[in-house]
């Protein structure tokens, strides 16, 4: 009788649970989905066409967006991508990039006016700007924005791509100075403001690739009306206390969750136009694979592809249309070398290491296989090459390989002392590490072992020059330009060279190419410096070209994947985001 | 019992000074720093950014100044999002004391109903269920068991969704609450199991059984209560592990919580961010114990602080 009470009750229970999903079975059949931003009109992923529509953008419209958690809204401090993304949705500089990564005048009324020995830039603005809290936007607010980044307090990670301002520098290493002279030193910058619609930049060294500079996050303007003194006054924590320039304006914000943007009817811009959409959510996911989930089940109309998964996503109907690679490489990976590591610093060595590597194999294993083979250290799309252009010469060859190896002292790898390859501890990297183990001891009988680390370890092992073999490792370009490839990482003693790579050929090069104004010239010259380091192997073996991500895309989304470039940072032209619109 | 729960209160000091030196120094001798990074930047910006936050000082001198601005409240703020790391805890414990709480909530009534069917039907059918139930929950991990559910009950079924947390929503809750919740369960479900059997053979409670009493009325009155005893032992560190340990169900479910913090802080050597979610953590597993402790005296009125 004791039992049979409790076996009653258990059924009860049972019972009454069924009932239960049943109801939520009823109600969740009526409404649809209800997380932030639920597009409204672009939640249909299934089977939609990839095509779209061709007529011209719509205005209006709303769509939910999978981004990554952001660190900070301060343009001049900001360093990971998924800032810079939300930076220039919000705000934009006196120039901008367009879809051939041109710069083109945004809050400037024209191109600048550069002096005869091209150390004076000086740039109108539009008149009439204004914030998007309908303060006047004026040349002061960009001298501010300079300020700012270069100031000792802010200590940003990109405050040296300004060094080649007058006095940056200096200031910037300013840090226990007292304020006397943190306010000299700032006086001393070169840039200034002589009227409200004139902005004038004294430059140390003439520098070909300036004007891209003044289209990057780090040369935004500074609401001052809000930022009084831009030097030392704190970055509000809350984004929507701020006024903004560019497409959109932040209307809210909630931590680890989500960010809405609304359209900016103040921006105006000198060569674009107003933003097509009313409103896109941004919302955190940092797991792939639940973002990709999240597409499918109509929460997010666009998420970063899983990769790993990428066959089922291909095959998937809800997503098979919806998938985009962008054409564009904008980082190139490989093995780097510390060169003052014996038997590292022989030639022979290197490139039997480079040819013992079967490159087109190896990118099957990673990246779902959408990575290009590359033995470019450049991407070919900036110097008007390919992707692949010294693959006769560094690339897979396993009898070259075993005789280099041979002519190098070390025949069939009798004598080679064993190297350690050191991995970021990934799964993915695991697996390229293992493949590169294999290749070495079938193709040349050397051993290698292989050290696994957490991100920050690897990085203080490297700066540190504390490696032997490093992988995978490389460049993601910060802006389009060949000598972002290569600046201070490939010229004796330059401040991020760690590999120690030195050849006075390509420091000669790069001292020329990095003042050279003539652009046909300095590509000319960026070529030469690009297949010295790739084939001499100084200090990278290139081994593939990947993009910074591949998507989803709800279909009924426009503008994204046709804009697309190498600038793009956590979405599909995120540089470009007014020209995001929707179908009805 | 004021006493005592003072008492406890002040112990607590020299406990989270002690969490605190230990990770103190456990953190700056890991290698790698808040400012090296994937990205390789010229050394001197890195010069320039550790003498803004002191981090050029000897160790001694920075851990001296750690504590002084311990002692006026001040973790000091988060290299990574340049905000107070107080203000990034208030904005990320909401999410994962709701979580942790309802899962705690989910753990204690599926697994003391699972654990008092299994020991009134010793051998019979509920018992198999419920161990099934419980063998289920404890074998699958729980990042597993979240993309299973996902893949079932909002893909395929669309009843629940994939994302998100709105406390008070069951759609958003369902989902995260289930994963995080039924490896606790299962695990209250044996105890409470093996506990309940043990009490229901007592002399006690056949005499009640004599008396007439009626089933229910014996298990609630007589045996629930003696039978906890057990459960409260683990509950507390049950309880202290859902707070902690919910960090791959926040970061899976897209949860805006304090866990995924912790992980990111760790990862990217955000000295205050980690000092402030370690002591944060340390004061919740203290306050817990002392609360399981307290709950003896209320459950067994033999027990007297």
């Amino acid at each position: 009788m004791f039992a049979t009470r409790w076996k009653a009750l258990g059924l009860l229970a049972s019972v009454a649970a069924i009932l239960m999903l049943a109801a939520a079975c009823s109600s969740s059949s009526n409404n649809k989905t209800t997380t932030p931003g639920n597009g409204a009109s672009a939640t249909s992923p299934a089977g939609a066409s990839a095509t779209g529509s061709t007529s011209a953008p719509q205005q209006g419209g709303s769509i939910t967006v999978q981004a990554l958690q952001p660190q900070s809204f301060d343009p001049h401090f900001s360093a990971f991508a998924q800032d810079i993304s939300i930076d220039r949705m919000v705000w934009r500089g006196l120039y901008r990039l367009d879809k051939n990564n041109k710069p083109q005048p945004e809050m400037a009324a024209s191109q600048p006016q550069v002096s005869s020995d091209s150390l004076t830039y000086t740039v109108k603005l539009q008149s009439g700007l204004k914030w998007s809290d309908g303060a006047p936007l004026t040349a002061k607010d960009f001298v501010a924005g300079i300020v700012r980044t270069c100031a000792p307090d802010t200590a940003g990670q990109y405050t040296s791509f300004l060094f080649n301002i007058v006095g940056c520098e200096k200031y910037s290493g300013d840090t226990k100075a007292d304020a006397a002279t943190q306010q000299a030193d700032q006086a001393a910058l070169g840039v200034s403001a002589p009227d409200d619609t004139t902005i004038v930049f004294k430059l140390k060294n003439p520098q070909a690739t300036f004007q891209i500079q003044l289209a990057m996050w780090f040369t935004f303007p500074v609401p001052t009306q809000i930022i009084k003194n831009p030097a030392t006054d704190k970055w509000p924590d809350d984004p929507t206390k701020l006024a903004f320039n560019g497409p959109y304006k932040i209307q809210s914000y909630t931590q680890k969750d989500n960010l809405v943007l609304v359209r900016n009817d103040s921006y105006h811009s000198a060569s674009s136009h107003e933003a097509y959409l009313d409103k896109i959510t941004e919302k955190y996911i940092d797991d792939t694979e639940q973002a990709d989930n999240a597409f499918r089940a109509g929460q997010v109309d666009v998420a970063i592809a899983n990769l790993a998964n990428l066959k089922a996503i291909t095959s998937d109907s809800s997503t098979k249309d919806a998938y985009f690679h962008p054409s564009q490489y904008s980082s190139t990976l490989g093995m780097q070398f510390q060169m003052k590591k014996a038997p590292l610093d022989k030639f022979q060595v290197r490139l039997a290491l480079s040819q013992a590597i079967d490159r087109k194999t190896l990118v099957g294993l990673v990246g779902g296989g959408t990575y290009q083979p590359a033995t470019s250290w450049i991407p070919g799309a900036l110097l008007g090459i390919q992707d692949d252009p010294f693959e006769s010469q560094i690339g897979y060859n396993p009898t070259e390989a075993k005789k280099n190896l041979s002519d190098a002292g070390y025949p069939d790898g009798k004598g080679f002392p064993t190297l350690s390859l050191e991995i970021r501890n990934t799964p993915a990297n695991q697996a390229v590490a293992a493949f590169v183990q294999n290749a070495y001891k079938t193709v040349l009988n050397i051993n290698i072992t292989i050290k696994a680390v957490d991100s920050k370890t690897r990085s203080a092992d490297y700066t540190s020059r504390n490696f032997e073999l490093f992988a995978p490792a490389g460049w993601n370009q910060d802006y389009p330009d060949p000598e972002d490839w290569v600046a201070g990482q490939f010229n004796t003693g330059g401040s991020q060279n760690f590999t120690d790579c030195s050849d006075p050929q390509i420091d000669s090069l790069m001292a020329k190419a990095a003042v050279n104004l003539n652009n046909d010239e300095r590509i000319a010259q960026y070529k030469q410096i690009n297949e010295l380091i790739s084939t001499k192997l100084c200090g990278i073996a290139p081994w593939w070209s990947q993009t910074v991500y591949d998507w989803l895309v709800n279909p009924k989304i426009h503008g994204m994947r046709d804009n697309s470039t190498s600038q793009d940072s956590i979405l599909p032209s995120d540089w470009n985001v007014e020209n995001w619109s929707v179908s009805k | 019992m004021a006493a005592y729960i003072f008492r406890r209160l002040i112990v607590l000091i020299p406990l989270l000074w002690a969490v605190a030196t230990i990770t103190f120094f456990l953190m700056h001798a890991v290698p790698g720093g808040p400012f090296v990074g994937e990205k390789s930047m010229p050394p001197v910006l890195i010069q320039h950014m550790e003498a803004k936050y002191g981090l050029d000082k000897n160790l001694g001198q920075q851990y001296v100044t750690f504590l002084d601005n311990l002692l006026h409240g001040d973790l000091g703020i988060s290299y990574a999002t340049q905000q107070p790391v107080t203000q990034v805890i208030r904005h990320g414990f909401p999410a994962t004391i709701q979580l942790g709480i309802t899962a705690f909530i989910f753990a204690i009534v599926v697994g003391l109903v699972l654990g008092v069917l299994s020991a009134v039907n010793q051998n019979g059918v509920f018992d198999y269920i419920s161990v099934f139930i419980a063998t289920i929950g404890a074998a699958i991990p729980s990042f597993v068991l979240a993309l299973l559910l996902v893949l079932l009950l909002s893909l395929h079924f669309h009843w629940f969704d994939v994302i998100g947390w709105k406390f008070g929503n069951y759609k958003s809750m369902t989902l995260p609450v289930v994963a995080l919740g039924l490896l606790p369960a299962a695990y209250i479900a044996r105890i409470t199991r093996a506990s309940m059997l043990d009490v229901l053979r007592q002399d006690y409670i056949r005499t009640a059984r004599a008396k007439g009493l009626r089933p229910l009325q014996i298990v609630n009155r007589h045996a629930m209560r003696n039978a906890l005893v057990p459960v409260l032992t683990v509950a507390g560190p049950i309880f202290a592990g859902l707070i902690t340990g919910s960090f791959i169900i926040e970061y899976t479910f897209a949860i805006p919580g304090i866990g995924t913090a912790f992980v990111d802080a760790v990862n990217l050597r955000d000295y205050g961010m980690i000092m402030g979610t370690v002591l944060l953590y340390a004061f919740a597993i203290a306050i817990c114990n002392m609360l399981v402790d307290v709950s003896y005296g209320i459950v067994d009125p033999r027990i007297r602080y």
